[in-house]
């Protein structure tokens, strides 16, 4: 019989009987002995994410001092205005003027088709490093990161000359008569945005399938071998469940920066026709409205909380499973 | 580079001012101390600010001249003559590459003090920094015209001890602080004095035929453009689809369109159907024209990213350092209406109040306002000053007959980016509105922007 089935009684004589043993034995700690353990962790937490969160709830009930014209925060939350928030969220499902609906549709195919692109792109090259890699694993994973020793912006800037008109891109198109003409990559189109979302997240997901991938273990794949399954049937089976995890890691970890991100289409595309929901905050920066663009910030997260709690569901299933 | 644009280089790269790292610092800014926070508990904050509003409805106007009382505003911090300058470090609070690093390092050699720049990307950027930070600034440059007064009724500002600056009296235009009524937004220059001038029209190429980038023979521009009325007509023109691109800033575009409309708009209107027309006939030409904003005028041009470009005209004079090796370096030309009034606008530069420096600031005011300082300073940034010994703009231009060899950097074909004080007769100038109208114009630009 377990102890939770036990009487009242007897239950707290188990567990009195139990502290003493794990007394005897010296394994016993005080209730707050481990937790404690946790106190850097979550003032780390409060002092960078929950008081500028606060901050943001702050400036989005806000107001503007119509002088300096700085938005100033309301820390009360009984004073909170919540007129503006009404309206931009409004316009985020289409009621008013501007309509934000098609900057967010936007944002999330985007982000979905480079995310896919992502994985699909950054599978085999983790896959081949963590299963092909040998002796020259260190060596692949350096090559890996070196994207990371560069600025993203630097990087995107690169792309922006390599995409005009008379680019290298464009010449070596024309050159090998796939193109008759330079093509305007850079005039608004949304292929060059999700390309340079691709290239700029992708080593934040081939590091997380590498670790995945590195983690399996090969005794699997064998038993899966001798077990009568070819080699494709060994990857469907057995490698691509057991690194489900790392693509849920990746995809979360190259997901949260894409749809904030602005820079990337201010780079390579600057037209409003691409516009992502970062922009939009940006550009409410740009004409002192900080107060709708914390407001837009606050609608993004509470958006982004969804695939979080799913990737925390996906993860506690499958610690649970193990 | 326009003190509105802000934008920084990497590597020779402009990048746009669309700088993600100054937003967060702009947010970051706008937390105030736990001392302010446990202030304010006790009323509706909101409230606390009316006051302030209300001064806000008399912008100054040409028509409206305003005096800014010294004694009410910091008037015990005005220095008495005669002081000797202090040691420094020497602060300056400054928009991004808005100054000659060589004028800075005379300065430095000259006083034997070291000189620091701070950087602001917009003027709310650099008013939230004043307010909330103990940072302090000795001097801040670059100060447009719309937020003069807000900064003295902000108390930012340190009243001004004229017997340091006797420049500006010597060298200035009259209108624009060389006399003593003047100018218009702070009479008697009681917190201000000039520091450059500039239009804002639109820029052209004038290629003569196809290259690699340029698709089209563009050389008929330039006999036909300096003809035309209305030059505005270029950014609406859909033979440049593609490549017409116009200033990202919500008072420039929009005047732009209402200047095309009527040459005779207010550009300080707070009409909701002028507005709202200029609102309107920017979205035509984003759906026509595919018009791209932006401020890399003086990049994009050059490159041949943009064909017609509002611009603003010290931008055009730095674009003879942004072409393509290979190209030539004279394409591009200026259009500033010659009948009708122009765009026109100026900068000033004034004394913070909480500066540790006053003396040595007033110093630099009047060793900004010495005639080869001034003229150093515009070779680097392309922005004129307003100098009464420039009796002529083509004084600054290459090969003009009256040209000083030593400051004369602006190509023959870009002559007109050198404002004359007559252009400020004439011209009309965007200045501080009230509150609800600057709503109004960005709402509208809102619309623009997410069209």
């Amino acid at each position: 019989m377990s102890e939770n089935k036990l009487p009242r009684a007897d239950r707290k004589k188990a567990r009195r009987q139990r502290k003493i043993r794990l007394k005897e034995e010296g394994a016993w700690y005080p209730k707050w002995y481990w937790p404690k353990f946790a106190i850097p962790g979550i003032a780390w937490l409060a002092v960078l994410f929950i008081l500028p969160f606060y901050a943001v709830f702050a400036i989005t009930f806000g107001y503007v001092n119509p002088l300096s014209q700085v938005t100033v925060p309301v820390w009360q939350p009984w004073y909170w205005d919540t007129t503006a928030f009404k309206e931009i969220a409004g316009r985020v499902v289409g009621k008013g003027v501007p309509n934000y609906a098609p900057f967010f549709i936007r944002t999330f195919v985007y982000v979905a088709i480079a995310s896919f692109m992502c994985v699909v792109i950054a599978y085999p090259v983790a896959y081949f490093v963590a299963r092909y890699g040998g002796r020259r694993k260190g060596l692949y994973l350096m090559l890996l990161i070196a994207p990371f020793w560069v600025s993203y912006l630097m990087r995107m800037l690169a792309w922006g000359n390599l995409l005009t008109n008379d680019g290298y891109v464009n010449k070596i198109l024309v050159n090998l008569h796939i193109l008759s003409q330079p093509y305007p990559w850079l005039d608004g189109k949304s292929i060059t945005v999700v390309s340079g979302l691709i290239y700029g997240y992708i080593p934040y997901m081939i590091l997380p399938l590498y670790a995945g991938l590195d983690r399996i273990s090969q005794s699997l794949l064998e038993a899966s071998r001798d077990l009568g399954a070819n080699t494709v049937r060994t990857f469907i089976k057995v490698t691509l469940p057991l690194s489900k995890q790392a693509i849920i890691a990746g995809m979360v970890i190259v997901t949260l920066p894409m749809f904030g991100d602005y820079y990337t289409t201010a780079l390579m595309s600057g037209y409003n026709n691409t516009k992502m929901i970062g922009s939009l905050i940006d550009d409410n920066l740009n004409n002192n409205r900080t107060g709708e663009a914390a407001t837009l910030v606050l609608i993004l997260v509470v958006l982004l909380i969804i695939p979080m709690l799913w990737y925390l569901r996906s993860t506690n299933s499958e610690t649970a499973r193990t | 580079m326009h003190p509105r644009e802000g934008g920084r280089k990497i590597f020779g790269q402009p990048v746009s001012r669309r700088d993600f790292l100054r937003r967060s610092a702009i947010t970051a800014a706008s937390i105030p101390t736990a001392s302010a926070l446990l202030a304010a508990c006790g009323k509706d904050p909101s409230t606390q600010d009316t006051q302030d509003a209300a001064t806000l409805n008399n912008p100054a106007r040409r028509d409206n001249p305003i005096t800014y009382d010294i004694n009410e505003h910091n008037g015990d911090l005005l220095l008495e003559p005669g002081l000797k300058n202090e040691d420094g470090p020497f602060e300056i609070f400054n928009w991004e590459e808005y100054i000659n690093p060589r004028v800075v390092g005379m300065f430095e050699e000259q006083y034997g003090v070291q000189v620091n720049i701070t950087t602001f990307s917009t003027m709310v950027d650099a008013v939230t920094r004043l307010t909330t930070r103990e940072q302090s600034y000795d001097v801040i440059m670059g100060l447009t015209k719309d937020f003069v007064g807000r900064m003295v009724l902000l108390d930012l500002l340190r009243p001004l001890q004229h017997s340091y600056i006797p420049n500006l009296e010597a060298n200035i235009w009259p209108g624009l602080g060389g006399a003593p009524d003047q100018p218009f937004y702070d009479v008697g220059s009681h917190y201000t004095v000039p520091y450059t001038i500039y239009t804002t029209g639109v820029g052209y190429r004038i290629d003569e035929g196809p290259t690699d980038h340029i698709a089209m023979d563009l050389s008929y521009l330039e006999e036909s453009v300096p003809a035309m009325d209305n030059g505005y007509d270029l950014l609406w023109d859909p033979k440049f689809k593609g490549y017409s691109h116009m200033l990202d800033d919500y008072r420039e575009s929009l005047v732009m369109a209402m200047m095309r409309k009527d040459p005779t708009t207010d550009p300080n209107t707070g009409d909701p159907a002028v507005i709202n027309a200029a609102r309107d006939s920017l979205v035509e030409a984003i759906q026509t024209v595919g018009t791209k904003f932006d401020v890399n005028d003086y990049v994009d041009m050059p490159e041949g990213r943009a064909y017609v470009h509002g611009a603003w005209s010290g931008d055009l004079v730095s674009v003879q350092y942004y072409y393509p090796s290979w190209s030539s370096r004279d394409q591009i030309r200026y259009w500033y209406p010659t009948v009708d009034p122009g765009v026109i606008g100026s900068d000033t530069i004034a004394v913070l109040a909480n500066g540790k420096n006053p003396v040595l600031a007033h110093t630099f005011l009047n060793y900004m306002l010495d005639f080869d300082n001034a003229c150093t300073n515009f070779k680097w940034n392309g922005y004129a000053p307003p100098q009464v010994k420039l009796t002529s703009p083509t004084m600054l231009v290459k090969g003009a007959k009256d040209a000083i060899p030593e400051y004369a950097v602006t190509p023959p074909g870009l002559s007109n980016c050198i404002p004359q004080e007559a252009d400020f007769i004439k011209g009309v100038e965007q200045l501080e509105l009230k509150p609800e109208v600057d709503n109004l114009w960005k709402d509208a630009w809102e619309v623009v922007q997410t069209t």
